[in-house]
């Protein structure tokens, strides 16, 4: 009777050791298959994590793989600072539009000349004191109503220089410089 | 008209072609002369509204308040602003 149940027990411990061995045998090719999976997107290859596994596959796959743009960079304008005893240059581009009923070309041109100086100006003015802008939004019932955006900017320009116009299909354009020192802020 | 007291500085001269009249002289050479006042000092004015995407502005140069001394030769004619 003891070495029946001693070989039953040891039957059943035979069999406990079998069925893992099933288990082992069966989990192998679901992790295959996780593997293969992802391999086939695109899009995850390239990820820094990616295993050699997965790169490999691609090759084997044949898909050149996207080259990785993951640099974020600050961009970081910097805004010119006028320093103590130095001079700076601006230069602007101002634009002018002939009126549709002018008597001759030559005022059609002086028009759009006298437009774009003092649209050049203007330009000056807003770089060197800068612009001042008022917004308001009207909104009833959840819904926008009025939109209005007001710039404004006043200044007094010196010794602004025009440096270049052009003329084209009714456009003219009016390249000003202007020199600016820090002893005129004083 | 009004008498203005200082000192000349920065002329610009024009030909006169036996011309006495200043406004006529300043008529015939207006792009030189404008360029050469907007030099001495501008006073600029520039106000602008966007309503509804619909964008209208109005921009208005006033040249600086100044005196002149104006000097007839024989053939030029030269104007000085005053300090």
């Amino acid at each position: 009777m003891k070495y029946l149940l001693i070989l039953v027990s040891m039957l059943s411990v035979a069999s406990l050791n079998a069925d893992t061995s099933d288990m082992k045998t069966e989990t192998v090719p679901a992790k295959v298959q996780t593997v293969t999976v992802p391999s086939t997107s695109t899009i995850n290859v390239n990820y820094p994590a990616c295993t050699k596994d997965h790169v490999s596959s691609e090759k084997t796959h044949g898909h050149t793989p996207a080259p990785v743009v993951a640099e974020v960079k600050d961009v970081e304008t910097q805004e010119d600072v006028l320093e103590a005893e130095e001079k700076m240059l601006i230069s602007v581009v101002g634009q002018g539009v002939a009126p549709m009923n002018t008597s001759s070309p030559a005022q059609a041109y002086a028009l759009a000349k006298r437009a774009a100086v003092a649209d050049a100006y203007r330009l000056i003015a807003e770089k060197v004191k800068g612009v001042r802008i008022d917004g308001q939004d009207l909104i009833k019932n959840m819904m926008v109503k009025r939109s209005t955006v007001r710039t404004s900017v006043a200044a007094m320009v010196r010794n602004a220089n025009i440096v270049e116009t052009t003329f084209k299909e009714g456009l003219c354009e009016v390249e000003m410089e202007i020199v600016i020192s820090h002893a005129q802020f004083k | 008209m009004q008498k203005c007291d200082g000192k000349p500085y920065k002329p610009i001269i024009f030909e006169t072609r036996d011309d006495k009249n200043l406004r006529k002289i300043l008529t015939t050479n207006n792009e030189e002369f404008i360029d050469y006042i907007h030099k001495l000092g501008l006073s600029v004015e520039h106000k602008d509204k966007t309503k509804n995407f619909q964008y209208s502005s109005t921009t208005i140069l006033t040249l600086k308040t100044t005196c002149f001394k104006v000097d007839f030769n024989d053939n030029f004619v030269r104007i000085s602003p005053l300090k």
